[in-house]
């Protein structure tokens, strides 16, 4: 007898519908698999075997034959488990084949018939539904993130037997479908969405006030700092104050997240990513790799942020391959079979100390020589350094200033919320003025568009004339305190560029890099 | 010509120092004699070992001896020995006074004042500037200033000095054809162009940290009063401090705050009997300056500190300028103590921070920190 159950493979970040055909015939026992399949899909074939036993269906000694088609798609994952289980089943009569026709199947199987959850569901529900398939059979503990699609029925299963029951009688035994089906907003409302808030940090108005900058620019965004001064404290907190993630976002973020295998059990990401990649990461954790190459961090962290704490710790192989992701904001990936592409649409941000030693130029506390600090500041090269729109310097608190209440009132202005509420009308406004450009952000202008929506008066020229004359800025340095002085403008809701804006975009400035 | 090749001999044989090179001469009162003298004269020359003298014969077939004479003649290097007319007269009294100079440039001139500025390495931002203005009065005052071009005193001192178009003499640890520390190319040329570099060593010796307190003796050598800016408890610049007593100099340092690692060795100075100085007028209380101003016959009436009304200048500024730049002093502040401080806003502070900066009156060092330009 033949059947054929339909699944899905993931490829790259999207998921493909595939036909798995199944044949039972006479002959010698036999198991065979093809179909241009990865190891973890070829073990499939013993998992079935005892896991159908197991669930309590008598098959007889026959000649399996399991083609996956497309043949020259490599198939990779262990969601297969469950529809060659099926599509055996329904080619023993088991299961009537008609049933099959409009349903997806991914699951992967235990030895007792259990059905475990997989990586990617999200991308496997879509692509079911973009074909027009009308019901999707996940593992149970994949359901919420199954739910999270509209316009398809998605139906969590717990073990093999629950499956057959339904597929024959239309019905689970459980209740677990029925509570959640057709409730995506509360689903979506369910996930945690708290996130750590600026209020928490004492003193160090200055650099708030820059990243509340960066974050309504896009900007990218440089601390520098002694240690214990706040620098990964502040970048935590970050992706507290970017917009909102708008569903469609989401999706997104949790489809990524999800076929990397980062998603735990019925989660779904509603905050915006914050990665910090450890300096000792490997090239490929960070780009993303692998002959199907999984997500590397700069995916992880797109819509949200990308910290690297101790940015002179990374090998400069690492730094310099961020170079055209961070133009792009996308990342490809050729492998010898395909191309494939990642989004990195990232803010960057980085920390680190001005010396080996950490506190210069106090010298109180720093004995570093000048050579000392230039190699070390070396470590980081030119093109890096220029990816850093906004550079800002940590102050260490006094005790003083951790004790003292007086100052409250004024730290309290720069909560997360306060600060959240201005990107997001910063936000809109740029959204506004590049409506009919490729672009989004200020930090993403080039040279023309700068033209276009940086227009100075007469006297801001001067002033930034006798700055670029005073401070030897370079073209790319020039082009960077004007990019920066927009995104001020903007907050401070000027549609022209004035000599405060200016003089504080110029205060951002990188002053340590040319040293 | 000539002559100059078998002093560049003399000066050049490996094993024979400045004080071997002194009793050499001492004994046969020139060079070329010496290149002519047979082995028996040698022996009799006290303070010559056999193996000195050995040395001495076997490097008359050096080729690479000739080769590098021949090699520094190409270039605008100046040999000058110490019986040449040009060899600074200051020197020949010290007691090890190098058998020979290497000089780009220009020597420092016998008819006027000079003045040693030296100090740590690694130096904070007040003892740049204490550094660069006292080297820039001395330009205006006509004094010379020497140093040796090391990074952090040394360099600021230097710049200030050229900055008032002055004469500046830099003494090297290694050949004057190399610029150590490598990032002071630019002023390393300048120097040679307005002033002098000067080493005892031939073109071509590597910066080895030996050579460096063996220098200082030519520092002190050629200055008259020795001020030392910053220096801590156990600085190389007290080295020349003591080579400066040893040659009778007069030695003055800038006093710093107690408790400032980089003032411990200036203070110490002080206790010690160092002169102070705080203003750059106050080299004229130096016996040795003022013993020298009433010898020379060249009018000295340069010779005075103009001071410009810090104090009237400021005043001019608006308040709010006024206030902060009152906030600023010659230890660096960063922007968020400003702020807090002032009380004013960040954007205002920013903005008249960059004012300030433009017009000269303050400068940022370092990311986002700001001293006063001025004392």
């Amino acid at each position: 007898m033949y059947s054929e159950v339909f699944s899905t493979t993931i490829f790259g970040l999207d998921a493909l519908v595939v036909h798995v055909e199944i044949d039972a015939g006479d002959g010698l026992p036999f198991f065979e698999m093809s179909g241009y399949l990865a190891a973890q899909v070829r073990e499939a074939k013993e998992r079935v075997r005892v896991s159908i036993k197991n669930s309590g269906y008598d098959l007889r000694p026959q000649r399996i034959l399991v083609n996956i088609s497309p043949a020259d798609v490599k198939k990779a994952g262990t969601g297969f488990d469950l529809p060659i289980a099926v599509g055996i089943l329904a080619a023993n009569g088991y299961i009537h084949s008609d049933k099959l026709k409009d349903i997806v199947i991914v699951g992967e199987l235990s030895l007792n018939g259990t059905v475990n959850a997989v990586s990617g569901v999200l991308s496997s529900v879509i692509a079911a539904k973009e074909k027009g398939y009308s019901i999707c059979i996940v593992p149970v503990d994949n359901l919420y993130e199954a739910k999270l699609i509209r316009g398809i029925s998605t139906y969590g299963v717990k073990n093999l037997k629950e499956l057959i029951c339904f597929l024959n009688n239309g019905i689970f035994p459980d209740t677990v479908n029925n509570v959640v089906e057709g409730q995506h907003s509360s689903v979506y409302a369910a996930f945690d969405d708290t996130y750590l808030d600026f209020r928490d940090i004492r003193g160090q108005m200055v650099a708030k006030r820059a990243t509340l900058i960066a974050a309504a620019g896009m900007h990218n965004l440089l601390y520098i700092g002694a240690p214990g001064s706040g620098k990964t404290m502040f970048a935590k907190r970050i992706s507290g104050i970017l917009p909102e993630l708008t569903y469609e976002e989401a999706l997104q973020i949790t489809k990524i997240y999800s076929i990397a295998g980062c998603l735990s059990r019925n989660s779904f990401i509603k905050k915006r990513p914050f990665r910090s990649p450890h300096h000792s990461i490997t090239k490929t954790a960070f780009l993303g790799g692998g002959v199907v190459p999984k997500p590397g961090e700069i995916t992880l962290a797109s819509s949200g942020v990308l910290f690297l704490d101790e940015l002179t710790e990374f090998p400069a192989y690492i730094l310099e391959s961020l170079r055209q992701p961070l133009e792009d904001k996308a990342i490809r990936l050729v492998r010898l079979s395909r191309e494939y592409v990642y989004p990195s649409d990232f803010m960057l941000v980085a920390a680190m100390n001005p010396c080996r030693c950490g506190y210069y130029p106090d010298r109180k506390r720093c004995s570093c020589s000048e050579h000392d600090i230039a190699r070390f500041l070396g470590r980081i090269s030119q093109p890096i350094w220029d990816r850093f729109d906004m550079n800002i310097h940590f102050e260490t608190i006094d005790f003083k200033d951790l004790s003292e209440e007086d100052t409250i009132s004024k730290e309290t202005m720069y909560t997360t919320e306060y600060m959240r509420d201005i990107v997001e009308r910063v936000h809109a406004i740029q959204k506004r003025r590049f409506k009919e450009s490729s672009i989004y952000f200020n930090s993403q202008m080039d040279v023309m568009d700068i033209k276009k929506y940086c227009i100075l008066g007469t006297k801001e020229k001067q002033l930034l004339e006798k700055a670029y004359n005073t401070f030897h800025l370079t073209v790319r340095g020039y082009n960077k305190i004007l990019k920066v002085a927009r995104t001020i403008a903007d907050i401070a809701d000027s549609s022209e560029i004035q000599i405060s804006h200016i003089s504080e975009a110029i205060s951002y400035r990188n002053s340590l890099g040319v040293m | 010509m000539e002559d100059d090749f078998y002093w560049f001999w003399l000066c050049n044989i490996s094993g024979i120092g400045c004080m071997k090179i002194k009793a050499i001469i001492g004994s046969l009162n020139d060079a070329k004699t010496a290149y002519n003298a047979s082995a028996s004269v040698l022996y009799n020359i006290k303070g010559l070992h056999r193996g000195d003298v050995n040395r001495i014969i076997k490097s008359k077939d050096d080729v690479d001896i000739y080769n590098a004479f021949t090699k520094m003649c190409h270039t605008d290097i100046q040999f000058v020995h110490i019986k040449s007319d040009k060899y600074p007269s200051k020197l020949k009294e010290l007691y090890d006074s190098p058998a020979c100079l290497y000089v780009r440039g220009k020597l420092p001139s016998e008819n006027r004042v000079s003045v040693a500025i030296i100090g740590a390495r690694n130096c904070t931002e007040y003892g740049r500037s204490v550094a660069a203005m006292l080297g820039e009065h001395f330009a205006h005052m006509g004094i010379q200033v020497i140093s040796g071009m090391a990074a952090g005193i040394d360099t600021a001192g230097h710049k200030g000095c050229l900055a008032g178009d002055g004469y500046t003499c830099a003494v090297l640890g290694c050949g004057v054809d190399i610029c150590y520390p490598s990032q002071n190319i630019e002023l390393f040329s300048n120097i040679i162009q307005n002033g002098g570099v000067i080493s005892e060593y031939p073109p071509g010796t590597r910066p080895i940290p030996a050579n460096f307190p063996v220098r200082n003796r030519i520092i002190s050598g050629l200055a008259d009063v020795v001020i030392v800016v910053e220096a801590k408890k156990k600085s190389g610049s007290l080295i020349t401090v003591d080579l400066a007593l040893e040659q009778n100099k007069e030695v003055m340092a800038v006093p710093g705050r107690i408790g400032d690692i980089l003032s411990e060795g200036c203070n110490e100075l002080i206790k010690q009997g160092a002169m102070v100085i705080t203003n750059p007028e106050d080299i004229r209380f130096s016996s040795f300056v003022t013993k020298w101003i009433k010898n020379s016959e060249i009018d000295h009436s340069d010779l005075k500190y103009s001071e410009k009304n810090e104090y009237e200048k400021i005043n001019v500024l608006a308040s709010e300028k006024n206030m902060l730049y009152s906030l600023l002093g010659l230890c660096p502040i960063s922007l968020e103590e400003i702020v807090r401080w002032s009380g004013l806003d960040i954007q205002r502070t920013i903005q008249i921070l960059l004012e300030l900066q433009l017009n000269g009156y303050i400068k940022e060092v370092g990311h986002n920190r700001y001293i006063r330009n001025s004392l």
